[in-house]
């Protein structure tokens, strides 16, 4: 079976050639190739960082686009009220996605499964609607939203792969790591983890912060690249379930997981949408039910699990 | 018997769930280097008995002290980080991880040592070190488990059933190495319901019935005692 062998050796070439490629983008695409590319990128950002916790905890979770939207919301208020530099106001939009996950981690992370999906989608619901009240329109200016302009398509573009790269690197680092292992036993069994000297909660919500501290640099990224952020758009669930669906489609808890959801999904959604217009939700929706049936816990860890890929974590 | 200081102290522990008086004012010490069996009728509690001492229940009253210090509401990991370690009844060991990685994760670090290496050789796991702990049988999981603790350096170590649905002789093989780490100086309290287990391999036995220790004594004396005989036959 020489191709099984091969299929690493293949991959890792189609990995590096896929990140030199983005690396130099801006030098050969052209506005309209470089947004695209960008989207991926930034999905690549998104699902790396959901991965990043749910991946590897098995946390669940389905509030994801707080993060996202606070990133956002910080960020531009950096940007317009503060008149923060490019790296400072998406830095920004990071650092108060990690604190106010740091606060809500304590309490949220002592409740499993169902529940704490749960608790995690009503209180990005509820960011959304505080956003919108009067109490912060004159930080958030309420439904009006916010025009942004800050940086050019360039720039922009090199912040969202620099940010791919970071969370690659370090989801990589992490998996290899003391803290990535511990994390993978709370998510294969929490309470024997902890009986094995885990200190679970220290792992939990430590992991917790890094991903909304990437979520939220993510979402103020995306900001400058929408120009324009309002709650519904900041705090729109459509960057949950597909950070999901793409690290699920990648393989929860790998490093190189994300990459291949976000590229791929990323890949057949533009591809749907070009040639089939207003069926491509159809479509989509049939691959990934057809994914699912076949590679239920993702491609890597397919792989891993059929002794094509060796079954180590940092991959 | 218990003439040095005791490793474990248990002082009057009860634990009721709802109506259910699990542990109903249960105690006795084990002493340094000594192996306890730890026997009674099913639901007296052994079970119960062992998730307190290892933070995994919230005592409702009572006192458990390691080596003379007061455990008792402290968190797991803590508990472990101290040395005691326990195994289950059902085995748990980390499925989706790899033999290796389930071994050293209790060591505080992600880098295997040679202790790992030389703790899966022991038990015959050393060839399948980076295959996903899924795919062992169960015989090799409940060995698995038990090296497991043993990373943790552990110098009290509880065993729930550590006999039950191993073949005679991995049976064997892993009484040899509780007597060897027992010589090593390594305590150990064991629930077991094989009695030629418990009979030839325990120095002593506590015998627990409603939550409650019932009785206590070489395992020649517990076999005639009229209290056992009435809470296992009900004569």
């Amino acid at each position: 079976m020489t191709w099984r062998r091969a299929v690493p050796y293949v991959g890792a070439t189609g990995l590096i050639a896929y990140a030199v490629l983005a690396g130099t983008a801006p030098l050969f695409l052209g506005p309209a190739a470089l947004s695209l590319l960008f989207l991926t990128l930034y999905y690549v950002c998104l699902a790396g960082a959901w991965n990043f916790f749910s991946g590897f905890s098995g946390y669940i979770n389905f509030g994801f686009v707080l993060f996202v939207g606070l990133g956002m919301y910080a960020s531009v208020i950096g940007f317009v009220d503060f008149k923060m530099g490019l790296i400072p106001g998406y830095l920004t939009g990071g650092l108060v996605s990690a604190i106010v996950a740091a606060v809500i981690g304590y309490p949220l992370l002592r409740i499993r499964g169902a529940y704490f999906a749960i608790s995690m989608l009503a209180l990005a619901e509820g960011a959304r609607v505080l956003i919108s009240t009067k109490y912060l329109t004159p930080l958030t200016r309420g439904g009006a939203g916010m025009p942004v302009l800050a940086g050019n398509l360039t720039q922009k573009y090199y912040a969202i792969f620099l940010l791919a790269v970071c969370i690659v690197l370090a989801t990589m680092f992490f998996a290899r790591s003391y803290f990535g292992l511990s994390l993978i036993a709370v998510r294969e069994d929490e309470s024997a983890a902890s009986g094995l000297a885990v200190n679970t909660t220290a792992v939990k919500v430590s992991a917790f912060v890094v991903s909304a501290f990437f979520a939220g640099t993510a979402g103020g990224i995306q900001a400058t690249f929408l120009h324009y952020i309002e709650p519904f758009a900041a705090f729109d669930i459509k960057y949950t379930m597909l950070s999901i669906v793409m690290a699920m489609f990648g393989g929860l808890g790998t490093v190189l997981g994300a990459v291949i959801g976000a590229v791929t999904l990323q890949l057949i959604s533009d591809y749907v949408w070009l040639h089939l217009g207003q069926a491509n939700i159809t479509v989509f929706g049939l691959i990934l039910v057809c994914l699912v049936i076949w590679m239920p816990d993702g491609v890597v860890v397919r792989l891993k699990e059929m002794g094509i890929l060796p079954k180590t974590r940092w991959i | 018997m218990t003439a040095d200081r005791p490793i474990l102290e248990i002082h009057d522990v009860r634990k009721s769930f709802g109506g259910v008086h699990a542990l109903a004012g249960c105690g006795f010490s084990v002493g340094e280097g000594e192996i306890v069996g730890l026997i009674g009728p099913n639901g007296s509690g052994k079970t119960t008995l062992f998730n307190t001492i290892v933070g995994y229940l919230p005592l409702d009253d009572g006192r458990i002290l390691y080596r003379g210090e007061n455990v008792t509401g402290l968190p797991p990991y803590q508990i472990a980080r101290k040395g005691i370690g326990r195994t289950f009844q059902v085995t748990r060991i980390f499925p989706k991880m790899t033999l290796l990685e389930n071994v050293t994760l209790p060591t505080g670090s992600a880098d295997a040592n040679d202790r790992a290496y030389e703790l899966l050789e022991l038990v015959g796991l050393a060839d399948l070190q980076d295959e996903y702990a899924s795919d062992l049988s169960f015989g090799q999981q409940r060995l698995l488990s038990i090296i497991q603790v043993l990373m943790l350096d552990p110098w009290l170590i509880l065993l729930d059933e550590p006999a039950a649905g191993v073949n005679p002789v991995m049976q064997k093989k892993l009484l040899e190495l509780i007597h060897y780490l027992n010589e090593e100086g390594r305590t150990f309290l064991i629930i077991e319901h094989n009695m030629d287990v418990v009979m030839n391999n325990c120095e002593r036995v506590v015998v627990l019935s409603m939550g409650e220790k019932i009785a206590e004594g070489s395992p020649d004396e517990v076999r005639r005692d009229e209290a056992v005989l009435t809470a296992y036959f009900g004569a």
